[in-house]
């Protein structure tokens, strides 16, 4: 199995409510665009509230993405690594929740970012955005879910159903006492 | 070798499931990106070439978009789920269907861009001449082949043109894009034929199939409609007829101002009927090409496109879900053949996500054989649904978000990108109809479901948006107040889709794009208190005059200053203050000669030589030596007016023009017409000459080339 992934999706999932208004999302990232120093290399805004339950609004970069994502299962947060990864399959999922964390952050600390939504600790989907490399099967998740276990922030990590999707799993927190 | 210069890619290893010559022609492309990252390409060179790749660079630097060429919109659910697939990994998840029923994925980077194509390939898609000044996408009316007022199901013809004209070798040098579409009927739109280059449109005579020809149409900042070429043409003529237009076009038309370079000024100026003598003269000097039946008798045999269930009749109603009602009233209509229905599945400004997409693949699987085609209205189509299937149907689209009703009514609003990704966008147009999407769900839901009203909205003056032919068109523009620019929509009203696409509206004014909304509102309200019977609003328009029409929207074309009214000075959907940016436009391409393609071809070609020395390969080395000097040779002969299609025999050609006229060095000559009497060699010594032979041949033909070509 190629270890050289690169494509690595990374959500943090939140509780929205129906139908939630992402406007907000346009002055934020429009604000980190125009900042224009960050490392994800950002190009520009894409705008996709148009769709139920699709992109919602997204900040696209040569690096990475970031977006307010409304995709199933869920709303989140959802960053979207499209290059810089190096080292062991481990290595690269580290980095990658490193990198959506300080993103996360970034936006949850924005005074525009809606009271209405909440985030569910813990709660995150991973996706390896790269068929080619690793197909969704059970080689892929034989060489992944170590390395992903071992570099996740969470309790469980089980993999999606879906044979048709990609390589997907659900890391959950310890259920709380 | 040095280490700087990027060997030929060689994917047969990885890709051995994709026919040979596919899979060659995406390895001198990811060749071709990594010489021209390398330096060793011309840019300009390389934007063309990567268009006719259907790569074209966004509004925003760095990134692409990939355009992926669908003829006659006709698409498979395993197509589809790799298209999906596609969009996931390497854009941002969603595709968009485009008014040439086209896919376009967004922020694509390039180095991913050969593997999209390998991929695509690998389910019988190319993106080979999306974008460029080639034969663009064929369209045809997506209800061909079910709809009950066809003539004949023009599919097959279509399809035939598509493959006939794809890399063909008189359609690699235009001034401009060329497109062609095909309709089934003349009285309903879904052809548009009057806007396209050709518009072929469905006769029968005396029992034969055949076509009545329009040529010359298109929209754009003046837009044209087509002249009648013929009213009656064999349908076995149509491929020698577009191939004879191709030749007139790349001979006559413009080539250096781009404003002017597309077939509808070269007929405006040379007249009709100049026209057509050139045509039919380059007709009969045509060598006989055996594909001029093969390709359509291979389509009627490969294109057999049936149900997958048996007819039904739709039981009752009161088994479906809520919604069902309405969405059978506005998306589903009755096909030709008894039991089935064609269902319109509405995408909202033609995005679907890569999640939906792969649903609705899954779910296509169940009721219908493949039968899937995007549309010229940005929706998909599923033909073949048997009747009684219906209700489930509708059913399983509401549960993946595809059931929302609306398909070819007010609310279905197209859209060109604007500039969310187009350089030429003055305006925001997807801001637009996002807006009035919205708009539609709430205070306007009253009529939103209006049928006889059709919007369309282009970022610009070019009409990518087909503005022109909308009841309700707007394109994008820019007003100044104080020292302030506002982004505004020239509105045009008038324009008919009818009779594929018999009138193009009237420019009534400016509005500002806050006020967009209420305008189509007020238009909506006075053509329904103006309506005689079945007037169109085209027919309101005629009758009453310009200026009347304008004084019911005089209201909403004021614009407030700065200080007044901060909120006109941003665009939709975009909540900051506007600023007008426009670049150069990738639409119109390049224009590169075609022996400049040759020369580059010729050039890496003889790299891939240099190669095969490198490991020994001394017969292959010689063999490419040639080849690649033979190719440097055809550019030449190009600029003597010898086609490819034409069939010459190069050497016998290049000797005639070049060797015994003193027009090229004659050593050098000599070498290369001594190289094909004897053959490729395999003698390590001999080998090494003649690529050392090749080098100077091609640098010699580019010295002839550029002093041909004035450089």
């Amino acid at each position: 199995m190629d270890q050289s992934l690169q494509r690595i999706d990374v959500k943090l999932l939140l509780e929205a409510g129906q139908d939630p208004d992402l406007d907000p999302f346009l002055v934020i990232f429009d604000r980190w665009r125009q900042k224009g120093d960050h490392p994800s290399d950002w190009v520009d805004l894409a705008d996709y509230a148009h769709m139920p339950g699709g992109p919602g609004i997204l900040i696209a970069g040569k690096r990475d993405t970031f977006s307010i994502n409304l995709n199933p299962p869920g709303p989140g947060l959802l960053t979207s690594i499209r290059r810089g990864l190096s080292g062991t399959l481990e290595d690269r999922f580290r980095e990658a929740f490193r990198r959506a964390g300080q993103l996360n952050a970034a936006v949850l600390a924005e005074p525009e970012f809606p009271g209405r939504f909440r985030v569910l600790e813990g709660a995150w989907e991973v996706f390896l955005n790269d068929r080619l490399q690793f197909p969704n099967s059970d080689e892929s998740d034989r060489a992944v879910r170590p390395a992903l276990a071992a570099a996740a922030p969470a309790a469980s990590v089980s993999r999606h159903r879906d044979p048709s999707g990609r390589l997907g799993y659900s890391l959950r927190p310890a259920p709380s006492r | 070798m040095p280490a700087s210069l990027p060997a030929p890619v060689d994917s047969s290893a990885e890709w051995a499931c994709l026919p040979e010559d596919l899979r060659q022609e995406i390895d001198v492309y990811e060749t071709e990106l990594r010489r021209v990252q390398a330096g060793l390409v011309d840019e300009k060179l390389f934007t063309e070439f990567r268009l006719r790749h259907g790569v074209y660079g966004q509004r925003q630097d760095r990134v692409q978009m990939q355009r992926i060429k669908i003829p006659m919109g006709r698409l498979s659910a395993d197509q589809l789920t790799v298209l999906a697939d596609i969009a996931e990994e390497y854009a941002v998840g969603v595709l968009h269907v485009t008014t040439r029923q086209d896919f376009q994925c967004h922020f694509v980077d390039i180095n991913d861009t050969p593997n999209l194509m390998r991929r695509l390939a690998a389910v019988g898609i190319t993106t080979r001449e999306a974008c460029g000044n080639v034969v663009r996408n064929v369209t045809c009316c997506p209800h061909a082949g079910v709809c009950s007022d066809e003539t004949f199901d023009v599919t097959p013809h279509a399809h035939a043109m598509a493959y006939f004209m794809l890399r063909h070798s008189d359609a690699q040098n235009f001034g401009r894009k060329f497109k062609i579409s095909y309709s089934g009927c003349e009285g309903h739109p879904c052809g548009l034929g009057r806007m396209h280059d050709i518009g072929a449109v469905a006769r029968i005579r005396d029992g034969a199939e055949g076509f009545q020809v329009l040529v010359g149409g298109g929209l754009g900042a003046l837009p044209h409609q087509a002249k009648v070429y013929s009213e009656f043409l064999p349908a076995e003529e149509m491929l020698p007829l577009a191939q004879a237009i191709s030749r007139v076009f790349a001979r006559f038309g413009e080539k250096k101002n781009r404003a002017k370079a597309r077939l509808k000024f070269l007929i405006a100026k040379q007249g009709i009927d100049e026209f057509r003598r050139l045509v039919e003269q380059e007709r009969s000097r045509l060598p006989r090409d055996p594909r001029w039946e093969g390709e359509l008798l291979d389509a009627v045999t490969s294109l057999r496109e049936g149900p997958l269930r048996p007819p039904s009749a739709l039981d009752s109603a009161g088994t479906a879900g809520p919604g069902f009602s309405e969405w059978l009233d506005i998306n589903v209509r009755p096909q030709a053949q008894d039991g089935y229905s064609m269902v319109e599945v509405y995408l909202p400004l033609g995005d679907i996500t890569s999640v939906q997409a792969r649903q609705l693949a899954e779910v296509s699987r169940r009721y219908v054989q493949d039968t899937l085609r995007t549309s010229v209205n940005q929706n998909l189509l599923l033909q073949w649904v048997s009747n009684a299937d219906l209700p489930s149907l509708h059913a399983d689209l509401r549960s993946i978000g595809l059931a929302e009703t609306g398909a070819g009514r007010l609310k279905d609003v197209v859209a060109c990108p604007g500039t969310d990704s187009c350089k030429l966008g003055i305006t925001s147009s997807r801001g637009l109809a996002a807006h009035l999407s919205k708009e539609f769900a709430n205070g306007m839901s009253g009529i939103a479901r209006r049928s006889d009203l059709k919007i369309k909205i282009s970022g610009c003056f070019n009409s990518c948006g087909q503005h022109h032919i909308a009841d309700i068109g707007f394109f994008g523009s820019v007003q100044r107040k104080k020292n302030d620019t506002a982004p505004v929509f020239q509105v045009t009203l008038g324009g008919s889709m009818r009779n594929n696409a018999e009138s193009y509206g009237l420019a009534i004014g400016k509005i500002p794009s806050q006020n967009v909304d209420k305008a189509i509102a007020r238009v909506s309200e006075f053509y329904s208190r103006e309506k005689r019977g079945d007037e169109t609003l085209s027919d309101v328009v005629a009758r009453l005059g310009k200026t009347r029409v304008k004084t019911e929207l005089q209201e909403f074309m004021a614009l407030p200053t700065y200080d007044e009214e901060p909120g006109y000075y941003r665009d939709m959907r975009q909540p900051w203050q506007y600023k007008r940016s426009i670049g150069i436009g990738e639409c119109a391409g390049e224009v590169v000669d075609q022996a400049e393609f040759l020369l580059e071809d010729a050039d890496r070609i003889h790299f891939e030589s240099t190669l095969h020395l490198e490991r020994s390969r001394y017969g292959e080395a010689s063999a490419k030596a040639f080849e690649a000097c033979k190719k440097a040779a055809d550019a030449l002969l190009f600029t003597k007016g010898l086609w490819l299609s034409d069939r010459y025999d190069t050497v016998a050609e290049f000797q005639k023009h070049f060797h015994a006229a003193g027009a090229f060095y004659r050593p050098f000559a000599d070498n290369f017409l001594r190289s094909a009497a004897e053959g490729p060699s395999s003698d390590p010594e001999r080998a090494r000459l003649r690529v050392e032979e090749a080098t100077l041949f091609i640098e010699a033909a580019q010295g002839v080339y550029s002093q041909a070509a004035g450089f």
